[in-house]
């Protein structure tokens, strides 16, 4: 009895440490997408890590009834009872969208540091550049994945 | 007895998970919408273009950028209407026209409808393919211009 009456106070602690806190939660809010860009005509769609205006070099489709461009966004909290800087890197940064030449921006912030519960938003952009070549006719999308790493 | 307590607690710490550099990453996508108008010709002289808004059109030209034409003296149901254009650059023309006529801000546009003028000096044909504008502004209107 006396022997578990000593270990108790160990056990606790042992179990303090066996429970990190989660430290950092990364979470999707928003796809980075690029709007409707016309077949055949060439140039590039670029949209910026921010909540800006994409500009582009006359292919886009700015009707109401198409898509409209917009950065992907990931929001960071910080899950620790201590203020923490995170290091955000994308850790998948795709080249290549459905055969269309795709350069991912670097995010919006390269670190952050954030108080216990805080949150931030991160944005990605890109560009995208189309050749003249007309494609298959219709219309259609391409979805490839961009992972933002934050450690 | 402290010995063997103390002996579990710097056990339990050695045992215990600690903490790696916190890592956490998020997938989102990445999309673009492809429009290939079934008329568009791979002549690099001959393209379609996409109405953005009533009356104006943005036309995408081979090496040079977006054009807004807003146009005037529509006669959907036939006949020719002139326009003139001033040049906004090398790289983007720019032409500017006066409003639509009435009859055709709303509505729908005659397929087939065929207008000869000038941009910045060159010819240009306009075919309109079809297309429809309700009366809030939104709408598309679709032709095929063609410079010589």
């Amino acid at each position: 009895m006396k022997l578990a009456k000593a270990l108790a106070p160990a056990a606790l602690l042992a179990l303090a440490f066996a429970a990190p806190a989660r430290a950092v939660t990364v979470t999707k809010v928003d796809d980075l997408a690029f709007g409707a860009v016309l077949s055949g005509m060439g140039g590039s769609v670029s949209v910026p890590s921010s909540t800006g205006v994409a500009s582009d070099t006359g292919v886009r489709l700015r009707g109401s009834q198409f898509p409209q461009p917009g950065a992907a966004s990931f929001d960071v909290l910080n899950d620790t009872a201590s203020a923490q800087t995170y290091t955000l890197t994308l850790q998948s940064s795709p080249t290549d969208l459905d055969g269309i030449a795709l350069s991912i921006a670097a995010p919006s912030q390269g670190s952050v540091t954030l108080n216990p519960g805080q949150s931030a938003r991160i944005y990605v952009g890109g560009t995208l550049s189309l050749s003249g070549a007309l494609v298959a006719s219709g219309a259609h999308a391409a979805t490839v994945p961009l992972t933002l790493l934050a450690q | 007895m402290r010995g063997i307590a103390g002996l579990s607690a710097i056990a339990a710490l050695c045992l215990s998970p600690v903490p790696a550099a916190a890592r956490e990453r998020a997938e989102a996508g990445v999309s673009v919408t492809l429009v290939t108008p079934a008329e568009a010709s791979s002549a690099a002289a001959t393209r379609l273009l996409f109405s953005q808004s009533p009356g104006v059109l943005t036309i995408a030209i081979p090496g040079a950028g977006a054009l807004d034409l807003t146009a005037t003296g529509v006669d959907a149901a036939n006949g020719t209407f002139t326009f003139a254009a001033s040049a906004a650059g090398a790289a983007a023309l720019r032409a500017l026209m006066a409003d639509l006529a009435a009859g055709a801000t709303a509505g729908t546009l005659s397929a087939g409808l065929a207008v000869n003028g000038t941009l910045a000096g060159q010819g240009v044909q306009l075919v309109v393919l079809g297309g429809s504008q309700g009366a809030d502004g939104s709408g598309t209107l679709r032709a095929t211009i063609t410079f010589d």
